[in-house]
């Protein structure tokens, strides 16, 4: 690269040939504005000029030596003494011509005039002695541009090619610092995350625990005999609790997705069923604005198919909800396709919510599915809601490998399609929802011996009051020591741990117990955890202290007595020997 | 509604700045420094646009960091875009022959005035050009250091600038 530079510098006499004209009409220039400097002061003696054109020529011919200086004279004694004058001149011609106003005293010119010839022929000597005395390449040598330009040219390669080094080295170097630091920042980011998942944990545990009396005593009062106006208001506190409850559920949900805890459980199960409960749970709703909520279910699909039910259901609920709550008058269509795979178990089931509502613009249909993201602003004020639901439900659909996809156009209505690939399962093995329902008028729980653990005295009322009706024998421990000593001295047929209490916990407290009654070779109760720490690592630590099954606060009468049923449905051998632990 | 308010405002400030620039052509009070001749539509006597350095600060003044190939090292030059020149004297041409103070002559084509961003420099490091600085006024186009040294405009940038004629 460099060669070539050179060669292409070398090849173009042409530009030496320039450099040594443009020296020379430097020279030329200088003695030109040098005499033309002569002549003014002539006509200044004449009264033909003022002081001030004086000025500007003498600045024009200081400006021209500038130029002439500029070049690099190096061994040429002659120019070089020449120009030493000049400056001399300049600097004290400067004193005189600037040094007063008004024109300028004979003497004066004079002293400039017979100063300045001698440098004009001085110049013009030197410069034809080096004209005719120096060999041409030598002339082109003190022509400055061409060597500085030379100069510049290997410079700017040299410079170009360390600098091509340099980044090569700076690109290794910093993508590797990158890296190493992209690792810190994800580590940062997972420990932060982590943190969140651990706060929201802990407020939702803190929401739910009140949460819990308020329900629980609700749904109690309820059952008591009110009058009309006591029964609407005990109605509101129910669906109000309940709002406050799913907005708390979806954003566990959405953090239990984020940490990435967000776990499936599939089961087999009839979807059927599901949209059947779905409708009738709305149908109410939708009579009383005079919307039309009907389910069509396509023979195609399956009896029984391997779903987490629970989950599926919550996004269809979410759908339907969404359809009743923002369409003000026509219908809503509920329906349900799935279509075979290529191998015969599996296939895609298309569950279609439809309305004739005001649809969703183009530009709003992305933001419906970001959390606390709704199509207006003005929405959640008129129809309340978190805004999660939707996020959830394409996480949930994502999660199960499928999506949910929106169809929609303002003005004419909004479709969304859950679409999940699923496996058919063989329909004998589908659990009948049927059966587990709805135990608490079978339930009899006469001669029971409960034992509920919890700090709380409204806790531990709430499930008092639901199980006290069907007969069991129930006592209070308000604290892991306080129910140790209990069952040291009482028997019981199965023990509701709380989990979060002062002193020991209720982890705690089971492994105490369980290794206490596994030494003294005594069967031990099942212990069923109550807590509203409901985070998935949180419910295996639980597990994994012994306890049988971990129940959500607030505690449903519902999800309490199916529990108890299933757990007391069998004697428990008091006083027999210890089962395999 | 909104659109036709807003082109009619459009229109105002045309007619008003148009107004503007024909009346904004004063009379210079200091020493002239630069004189505008040739095919222009504004001017302030005998068919030129004089200026002095009140009048020249009062365009579209710039301050520029630039290379040349006359000088070493980074300058620091200050003066109004020969741009604005044109717009206020109203010209009409393709070319302009630039006069210095010693009769020395170029001729630099309009459309360099906003294809270069060309710079009528009168400060150089901060302080006014006197004429053996190159002063009253440099021609300078802004360059990089690489760029300076190839030369691209070192007939253009005409120093001791003085007149300026619109062909």
């Amino acid at each position: 690269m460099l060669a070539s530079h050179r060669n292409h510098l070398q090849d173009n006499e042409q530009q030496i040939v320039f450099s040594i004209s443009a020296t020379t009409y430097k020279f030329s220039e200088l003695i030109y504005e040098a005499q033309k400097l002569m002549t003014a002061f002539a006509f200044h003696r004449a009264g033909q000029n003022t002081r001030e054109d004086l000025h500007e020529q003498f600045d024009v011919l200081w400006s021209r030596i500038g130029v002439v200086a500029a070049i690099d004279f190096k061994d040429r004694p002659m120019i070089t003494k020449v120009l030493e004058d000049y400056h001399e001149w300049l600097t004290s011609s400067d004193a005189i011509l600037y040094g007063g106003s008004g024109p300028l005293e004979p003497a004066e010119l004079e002293l400039l005039a017979s100063s300045l010839d001698p440098l004009v022929v001085a110049t013009r000597q030197a410069w034809m002695f080096e004209f005719n005395h120096s060999r041409f390449e030598s002339l082109a040598e003190i022509t400055r541009p061409a060597k500085i330009q030379r100069q510049r040219g290997e410079i700017m390669i040299a410079g170009l090619l360390s600098a091509i080094v340099l980044y090569l080295v700076a690109e290794v170097y910093f993508a590797a610092l990158a890296q190493r630091r992209a690792v810190q920042l994800q580590e940062a980011a997972q420990t932060a995350n982590r943190a969140k998942s651990d706060f929201i944990a802990t407020v939702s545990h803190e929401i739910r625990t009140p949460l819990n009396g308020i329900l629980g005593m609700a749904s109690h009062l309820a059952d008591q005999n009110l009058s009309e106006e006591n029964r609407e208001s005990v109605r509101i506190i129910q669906d109000s609790g309940g709002l406050l409850l799913t907005t708390i559920n979806d954003v566990l949900d959405l953090a239990k997705i984020e940490a990435g805890e967000f776990a499936l459980e599939f089961g087999d199960h009839d979807i059927r069923a599901a949209l059947r409960t779905a409708r009738e749970l709305y149908l109410e709703t939708a009579r009383d604005k005079g919307l039309e909520l009907d389910l069509t279910v396509s023979s195609s699909v399956p009896e029984c198919l391997r779903v987490d039910e629970r989950r599926c259901r919550q996004v269809i609920h979410n759908l339907v909800s969404n359809a009743v709550k923002f369409t003000q008058s026509g219908y809503v269509h509920i329906s349900a396709d799935y279509k075979k795979g290529t191998d015969a178990a599996h296939g895609i089931l298309t569950i279609s919510v439809e309305d004739s509502g005001p649809g969703i613009a183009k530009a709003a249909q992305a933001r419906v599915f970001e959390p606390f993201g709704q199509a207006d602003t003005g929405i959640s004020r008129r129809f309340g809601g978190s805004g999660l639901g939707l996020s959830i439900s394409r996480d949930i659909c994502g999660l199960m490998g499928g999506s949910l996809e929106l169809t929609s156009a303002l003005g004419r209505g909004a479709r969304f399609d859950m679409i999940l690939p699923l496996e058919e399962v063989a329909q004998n093995k589908a659990t009948s929802k049927r059966a587990q329902s709805d135990p608490q008028d079978a339930t009899d729980l006469s001669g029971r011996k409960v034992l509920i653990v919890d700090d709380n005295r409204t806790n531990r009322l709430i499930v008092k009051k639901f199980i006290a009706p069907l007969g069991a024998e129930i006592a209070e421990a308000e604290s892991g020591e306080d129910a140790l000593r209990h069952l040291s001295q009482h028997p019981a047929d199965i023990v509701l741990m709380d989990i979060q209490m002062p002193g020991m916990d209720g982890v705690q407290t089971t492994r105490k117990f369980l290794a206490d009654r596994a030494q003294a070779g005594r069967v031990a109760p099942p212990i069923i955890g109550v807590t509203a720490n409901a985070m998935p690592h949180q419910i295996e630590q639980y597990l994994a202290s012994g306890m049988k099954e971990v129940l959500a606060k607030p505690v449903s009468k519902a999800a309490l007595l199916r529990m108890l049923t299933r757990h007391l449905s069998e004697p428990y051998d008091k006083g027999g020997p210890a089962e395999a632990a | 509604m909104r659109q036709i308010l807003g082109f009619w405002i459009a229109c105002f400030i045309a007619v008003a700045s148009f107004a503007a620039h024909a009346a904004q052509l004063g009379v210079p009070h200091g020493r002239v420094l630069l004189e505008v001749s040739g095919q222009i539509g504004n001017t302030n006597g005998d068919g030129v646009a004089r200026f002095d350095r009140e009048m020249l600060e009062a365009l579209d003044w710039r301050e520029v960091e630039t290379y040349t190939s006359f000088t070493e090292g980074l300058q620091r030059f200050a003066g109004p875009t020969l741009a604005s020149l044109l717009e206020a004297v109203a010209a009409d041409g393709t070319k302009l022959h630039a006069t210095a103070i010693n009769d020395y002559y170029v001729v630099i084509p309009t459309g360099h005035a906003d294809e270069h961003d060309v710079i009528l420099a009168l400060d150089h490091d901060g302080k006014p050009m006197r004429v053996r600085d190159k002063g009253p006024i440099w021609v300078v186009y802004p360059l990089e250091e690489a760029e300076a040294g190839e030369k691209p405009f070192d007939t253009e940038m005409i120093w001791q600038l003085n007149r300026l004629s619109v062909r």
